[in-house]
């Protein structure tokens, strides 16, 4: 696989958050506003990028590698989990409002499936910099999910789009113009299920429309 | 005992695990299709919960802090429940195979289930004495058994719905969930509103 | 054989145990004071609507359930506004205020800030409860009516409040 289908696959073919379905408690929770999923993106790729790439250079000596499949795991998490807390730590001392708006969230990525996954399932076998472009495939993927998520949820409950603090976009004029509030429920959790759902939905008659075509297509060619 | 009261409540319903704090979707979304499997996996995590918030909560306390290494949070914290949950696991094989047999397939899913983690640092952040401690964690895997319970008795009435194709599985899933989170969020002030 | 190899395998993980607690404890000192700064430059952004901050001395007093904020006259170090910071448990939110008082025991003004739904994700509601307009003189407090949140314990803040202002005025704080 050569490198640009590598990093392209993360976004679409194999999209982590809405091919494969992982990591959808942050897509719920963070994407209240365009700002946090933003946010969660950059510590995402952060996080993904170097521990496929470190785990990749610990997998790729032969003779440390046999000493570390036995505890695998443990291994991939520490490194994962050291990651999250240096991500933690600079966003407390220098972006400290995407700190506290992103929560919890911020240690919750060490048991974001899709990072753990990716160690395993890419990392573990592969060398470190087509790990690495794996990993900042996947992380870009999920970050575009989240970011389309965030941009639904909080344009239809409120009507802005919060790039980066103070950098908003007032589009309050489409709903003036169509004379109807912002509807206050997706800026809730009940607003996040629905969005999610049907982005889903969407996506899955996307796919399934495009797969009878190539159906159709191999038998007019068969 | 009034404060505790309302805590209980309050991690049963208000501030329901899935259903308003988003934690442990993805078995929420996995697990739930048949309602035994959703009474196994709660169990489970019942049970998880307990265990491993009590001892990061007392790690914490009398390790970190007193070592002024709080930092080391993210990882002391998620090390602990991957050991705790192969303990469990290990140990339920050996002393009663039977239980393993119902719980033991969810046990590995729960090392990498968010409300595990989320929970353990949720006590730390709220700042819970240990009282408090056990009486938020119990309350918050009850509310997820009940949650999760709830909606694979729905899902299993979903298969035999006429769901359009392109909401099968997932999507349709996450409608119902939201109106079950709408439901409850109500609910809630209902109660309150009674008390 | 194997359970040599089984030791090893924990002696590896327990040495990048290490490696990374140190990393971990260097990064720890270079931000640790940058994060406390920060903290405190959120608190005081908060009482920045209600006064100019820059113009005074700014001081903090931690309580049991919240904090005084002084904010001291430049030149004579005497206390010019007291804003505070205080706590109360609701059923779904904790009701946090920020109560401002002039030295005349007048209420500058005051917010009532309430977690929303999600705690965990750490956004907040600032709301503005103009029903307390009896709040306005502290000197003879005794009650505010009518409120849209958790009224008891917004109440009870404020009266928390009426009880030691004079006090902390007079030189309460200064000990």
């Amino acid at each position: 696989m050569n490198k640009k289908d590598n990093f392209l696959k993360g976004i679409f073919r194999e999209n982590p958050l809405f091919v494969a379905l992982l990591g959808m408690c942050p897509s719920l929770a963070v994407t209240t506003t365009l700002e946090n999923a933003i946010g969660m993106t950059i510590a995402v790729i952060f996080v993904l990028v170097l521990s496929n790439f470190i785990v990749s250079l610990i997998m790729s000596q032969p003779k440390l590698a046999k000493l570390v499949r036995p505890v695998r795991i443990p291994v991939y998490i520490v490194v994962i989990a050291t990651l999250v807390t240096l991500v933690e730590m600079l966003m407390h001392a220098y972006l400290i409002g995407l700190y506290k708006s992103l929560g919890i969230f911020i240690p919750l990525i060490v048991v974001n499936c899709i990072i753990l996954g990716r160690a395993e399932a890419f990392a573990s076998e592969n060398k470190p910099v087509d790990s690495l472009i794996d990993g900042f495939g996947m992380a870009v993927g999920f970050g575009l999910a989240i970011i389309i998520v965030s941009v639904f949820r909080e344009f239809l409950g409120t009507g802005l789009l919060t790039i980066w603090k103070d950098l908003q976009v007032d589009l309050n004029f489409i709903f003036d113009f169509l004379r109807i509030q912002p509807l206050a429920m997706f800026t809730q959790p009940a607003g996040a299920f629905i969005t999610l759902g049907f982005i889903l939905a969407v996506i899955a008659a996307i796919t399934a429309k495009r797969q009878a075509k190539q159906a159709k297509e191999v038998k007019a060619n068969g | 005992m009034d404060n505790l009261i309302a805590l209980a409540f309050s991690a049963f319903i208000i501030q329901n695990i899935i259903l308003t704090q988003f934690l442990g979707i993805c078995p929420f979304i996995g697990v739930s299709t048949k309602r035994s499997s959703a009474l196994g996996m709660g169990f489970a995590v019942i049970f998880v919960m307990l265990i491993s918030s009590s001892v990061t909560w007392v790690l914490y306390r009398y390790v970190l802090e007193y070592f002024n290494i709080t930092y080391m949070r993210t990882i002391v914290f998620i090390l602990v429940i991957a050991a705790l949950v192969q303990m469990v696991e290990t140990f339920l094989k050996k002393v009663s195979p039977s239980l393993y047999k119902a719980l033991g397939i969810y046990l590995p899913l729960i090392t990498t289930n968010c409300a595990i983690l989320g929970v353990a640092v949720l006590n730390i952040s709220n700042e819970h004495n240990f009282i408090e401690m056990l009486v938020y964690t119990t309350f918050i895997g009850l509310g997820f058994l009940f949650v999760i319970y709830i909606f694979s008795m729905m899902r299993e009435k979903l298969d035999y719905a006429p769901v359009p194709k392109a909401f099968k599985g997932a999507p349709i899933a996450l409608i119902v969930a939201a109106i079950l989170a709408i439901i409850f969020t109500r609910f809630g002030g209902l109660i309150e509103w009674i008390l | 054989m194997n359970q040599s190899k089984g030791y090893m395998s924990g002696v590896v993980l327990l040495i990048m145990g290490l490696i990374c607690g140190l990393l971990l404890a260097f990064v720890n000192e270079l931000t640790e004071d940058r994060i406390e700064a920060e903290e405190l430059r959120l608190k005081f952004e908060a009482i920045e609507e209600f006064y100019n901050i820059d113009n005074f001395n700014q001081e903090e007093v931690v309580l049991d359930d919240g904090s005084i904020y002084v904010l001291r006259n430049k030149n004579t170090n005497e206390i010019e506004h007291l804003v505070y910071s205080l706590t109360a448990k609701g059923y779904n939110e904790d009701v946090e205020m920020l109560v401002a008082v002039n030295k005349d025991l007048s209420v500058e003004g005051y917010t009532v800030t309430y977690q929303n739904e999600s705690p965990g994700i750490g956004t907040k509601i600032v709301g503005y409860d103009f029903n307390y307009n009896e709040a306005n003189d502290l000197s003879g407090f005794d009650g505010v009516s009518g409120a849209t949140v958790s009224s008891s314990a917004v109440e009870a803040i404020f009266q928390q409040v009426a009880d030691r202002v004079e006090n902390d005025f007079g030189g309460g704080l200064d000990e």
